[in-house]
């Protein structure tokens, strides 16, 4: 029986088997046997990939990796930060003699050869059944044998990239038998590259094909940096029947295609697809005689089923000068724009407006929420990605031991949250000065009286400076939604959180940037990397000081929106006593605004449903099972304590110094809790979400990714949290059970 | 925002479908398939501080709550059953799932031995007994002693560290 080889030359066709050199290099060793030009080069196999794997026995990485949880619970975060833990492992491991070797004496047979293009080509992609363009790494433009090999690894490591964890399903992807060649081959590149379709993928032009073209690499069109021109082709005559022109480009530029050439690429697509036997997409370079092809693979496109969101993820990763652009935008404009319509909203008297003012309110303020909602998800969730970018960048460069390692680059950085904690000791620190001030507030918060804050504290020495800072703070900082509620119209809960912040050790002081580390990031990199690197940390600075500013922003505006939702049911009558959080609030705009319109007599008061539980772990039908539940060791440490889970707006005024905090998700809104927890436990997981930042820039552990932490644990259970591991154990090894049990029955 | 998340990944991916639920139920299924599936197991013993593990051919009823092995009476754990009647059996499934760690499942039940009664002696050697035909002559013997074990509970394990714990009903 053969043995499979380790590197194939691709044109040594009998060894350029589908199931050792992977779909795409078979493609090429396929038109390379039938005379099209096709750049040289060889393909690293399979079993190259399988020896590296056992050599440093990254399959078992891996499977604990996909196996910590089922992949189906987990979500993008978490499969993004298990792809980046691998590629990190894949980096920081050796190649194989055996594999290095082989890779050293083909390049070298190749002497006129100065520059690379390391391609994916795993066994199944790019089949006729399933193509997943993109979801696999090529890394172009490689010069040296070491930075071969380090494309290698990323390539192979590309196997398990978040984008391919996605479409698992469809890609197969199983830890134990899912293998990758890599496709090694001479760069060429003409001054004219592109792609061809033999049909229209999406089907709109029948009996057509389509051919888009740019200047330069072919990679800037695939992914998507350039807008290209492009040409439909009535078959087989090519008859231009559309012609769409590039916004970037000159159509008549001597760069751009001519008829000829479009002729030209049109009969080698046609007969590609003839030769293949099913429609073809195609890479190339070049034109008439320099024509390269770059790859030629079946057309399909990745379904896509209604509600499935996996091509937004896909879309999350915006190029550098994207990135730079949305920075410029996010940050200039739209933050600033923002912030200024939150405060001019704020300001607004509602109780002044006439029922028709009213209603025009309310119908503003639900358009800047859906606008502002709209741009979260467009322009600021990507924007964050900024700091995914450069992390992958940093760990590329410096392949650190902690794939986080480049979070240290980025503290430090003023955001609201931070100026809110502040204020936050400010005002506890007068308590601690003032003992009078202090009882009276503890005495309004166990009345629960706080209609009487204002006279009551104003008797008090210090107390109306208090008070001054108070109301201060809540307009500023807590004129936020929550579960549903705005903090603002909760102050009690407010002076609670004040009164165990003075429990604290006021450490107000900024943390200094990490000076050393950056100098020695700048140092690692190479000469010709040192902008981009300075580039790419300053987007991830400016990302990084967002994070927490957008949502808290884009929450006040919807806080302004829901009191104008209660201005208008108290205005209609609904009694809103209960002070509960509206379900579904938003529905209720339209049918309020018709109502406002018309006389009194005649209104439509709509119905109106309040949520009067919100607890998903109810202690009523609460069952210990769960001893010892794993998730993301997020942030390191160990500690233990109380259980307090935080689910609603009064839960935020409930929790005490040392619990351990136990949610759903930290949100920007209720971040002051967190430097009086012993630890944080979140069903949310991620490295890079909220929680796991703030639990790593305080020292405290927290472990995430906990599907169903919120049903397994009540509140004053003991937990202890261990952050180095990921383990959140509930209750003592006891015996009780078996000693209840210990006399003869 | 109080619906900050960013979205779901789509309708296979949804956070709601937890395939690994931990309800008694799901549990009880867990711990009823790995019975189903490996007929035997460690038990351990212990005298004088010292434990002490030996692999059992073993059984135990529908509702988990009672378990049968028959040992002989010069061994070493018939010795320190009688110094000790707590018990602890592991059983794992490593032979079905091979050696990935985050496949294998694996539980420890607690409880207390004794002698079955002349009032047992049938159903539980007829259980054991369906379950490993083999022992029929063996349990048979005078120096054979068939052992009832009362279980407590039982802590499953899977993912390398998921720790559930499962009390059969009462």
């Amino acid at each position: 029986m053969d043995s499979t080889p380790i590197v194939v030359d691709l044109s040594s066709s009998h060894q350029c088997k589908a199931s050792w050199v992977g779909a795409k290099a078979a493609a090429v060793a396929h038109l390379i046997r039938h005379k099209y030009p096709v750049p040289f080069g060889f393909c690293l196999t399979v079993a190259a990939y399988e020896l590296f794997l056992k050599q440093n026995q990254l399959d078992e990485l891996i499977a604990i990796e996909l196996g910590r949880k089922n992949l189906v619970d987990m979500r993008w975060e978490e499969l993004w930060d298990s792809a980046l833990r691998i590629r990190l492992a894949f980096q920081n491991s050796p190649v194989p003699e055996e594999v290095s070797n082989g890779i050293f004496e083909a390049m070298r047979a190749y002497d006129r050869t100065s520059q690379w293009a390391i391609r994916s080509s795993a066994p199944g992609e790019d089949s006729k059944g399933s193509s997943f363009a993109g979801l696999h790494e090529t890394i172009l433009g490689v010069s040296s044998e070491d930075e071969v090999l380090n494309a290698v690894k990323k390539v192979w490591a590309s196997l398990w990239s978040d984008s391919a964890l996605l479409y698992r399903q469809e890609l197969s992807l199983d830890p134990r038998t899912s293998q990758m060649a890599v496709l090694i081959q001479a760069m060429c590149l003409e001054d004219v590259s592109g792609v061809a379709f033999s049909e229209d993928p999406r089907g709109r032009y029948l009996s057509c094909a389509i051919i888009e073209a740019v200047r330069g690499a072919c990679a800037q069109l695939v992914d998507g940096a350039l807008d290209p021109n492009r040409w439909i082709l009535k078959k087989p005559n090519g008859e231009i029947i559309h012609f769409q022109q590039s916004s970037e480009q000159d159509t008549h530029d001597d760069r751009s295609l001519n008829h000829h050439d479009l002729i030209h690429l049109l009969n080698i697509i046609m007969e590609l697809e003839g030769l293949m036997g099913c429609p073809q997409d195609l890479e190339w370079t070049g034109r008439k005689d320099s024509l390269t092809i770059l790859q030629s693979r079946p057309i399909t496109t990745l379904e896509s089923k209604p509600g499935d969101k996996r091509p937004w993820y896909l879309s999350l990763k915006p190029g550098d000068e994207t990135l730079s652009k949305l920075a410029d935008e996010v940050v200039n404009d739209l933050i600033p724009r923002l912030r200024d319509e939150g405060e001019q909203l704020a300001c607004e008297d509602l109780q002044g407006l006439d029922d028709h003012e009213l209603s025009k309110a309310l119908a503003k303020r639900s358009q800047k929420n859906q606008f502002w909602k709209q741009v979260y998800y467009d322009k600021f969730i990507p924007f964050a990605h900024g700091v995914r970018r450069f992390g992958v960048f940093y760990n590329d460069h410096l392949s650190p031991k902690d794939p986080y390692e480049f979070l240290e680059l980025l503290k430090g950085e003023s955001m609201i949250a931070l100026n809110r904690n502040k204020s936050l000791a400010e005002l506890a620190n007068q308590l601690n000065l003032s003992r009078p001030l202090c009882e009276e507030v503890i005495n309004l918060v166990n009345k629960k009286s706080d209609h009487k804050l204002e006279s009551t504290l104003k008797e008090i020495p210090g107390g109306e400076k208090f008070l001054r800072d108070f109301k201060s703070y809540l307009a500023q900082y807590m004129d936020v939604i929550y579960a549903g509620e705005s903090l603002k119209s909760k102050p009690i809960n407010v002076l609670k959180t004040i009164l165990e912040h003075r429990l604290l050790k006021s450490d107000t002081t900024d943390k200094p940037l990490n000076r050393s580390l950056e100098e020695h990031f700048f140092c690692a990199l190479p000469a010709e990397q040192k902008s981009l690197g300075q580039t790419l940390l300053g987007l991830a600075r400016q990302s990084w000081r967002l994070r927490d500013d957008d949502n808290l922003l884009v929450g006040r505006i919807e806080s302004q929106l829901q009191r104008a939702i209660k201005e208008s049911l108290v205005r209609l009558g609904v009694d809103c006593s209960a002070d509960l959080p509206l379900k579904e609030p938003e529905s209720l705009v339209t049918p309020m605004m018709k109502a406002l319109g018309v006389a009194p007599e005649e209104r439509e008061v709509p119905q109106v449903s309040w949520v009067t539980d919100t607890r998903t772990g109810d202690p009523k039908h609460h069952q210990q099972i769960g001893r010892q539940l794993t998730g993301q060791p997020a942030a390191a440490g160990l500690a233990k304590g109380s259980a307090r889970l935080i689910e609603s707006a009064d839960d935020l005024g409930e929790f005490r110094v040392g619990e351990v905090l136990i949610c759903d998700a930290i949100q920007p809104m209720m971040t002051q809790l967190v430097p009086l927890a012993s630890a944080i436990v979140e069903r949310r997981g991620g490295m890079l979400i909220h929680g796991a930042i703030i639990a790593r820039e305080l020292g405290l552990p927290c472990v995430n990714g906990i599907s169903d932490i919120m049903s397994q644990v009540k509140n004053g259970d003991s937990v202890s949290v261990d952050g180095y591991l990921g383990i959140v154990t509930i209750g003592s090894a006891e015996f009780d059970l078996e000693w209840a049990n210990a006399e003869p029955g | 925002m109080s619906n900050w998340d960013e979205p779901i990944l789509g309708p296979k991916f949804s956070p709601e479908q937890n395939t690994d639920a931990r309800t008694p139920e799901a549990i009880e299924h867990r711990i009823k398939k790995l019975v189903k599936e490996q007929r035997y197991g460690v038990l351990s013993t212990q005298g004088r501080g010292q434990p002490y593990g030996s692999l059992m051919a073993y059984a135990l009823d529908e509702t988990l709550k009672v378990g049968a092995f028959a040992t002989h009476v010069e061994t070493r754990k018939y010795k320190l059953l009688k110094e000790c009647d707590r018990v602890a059996l592991s059983v794992d499934n490593r032979s079905t799932v091979g050696d990935n760690i985050m496949a294998i499942q694996s539980f420890t039940a607690t409880g207390r031995c004794s002698k079955a009664s002349a009032k047992d002696y049938d159903w539980l050697a007829a259980m054991l007994t369906t379950r490993h035909p083999n022992l029929k002559d063996f349990i048979t013997v005078k120096s054979c002693v068939l052992f009832r074990v009362d279980i407590f509970r039982f802590f499953h394990v899977m993912r390398f560290q998921e720790v559930c714990q499962w009390i059969p009903h009462q």
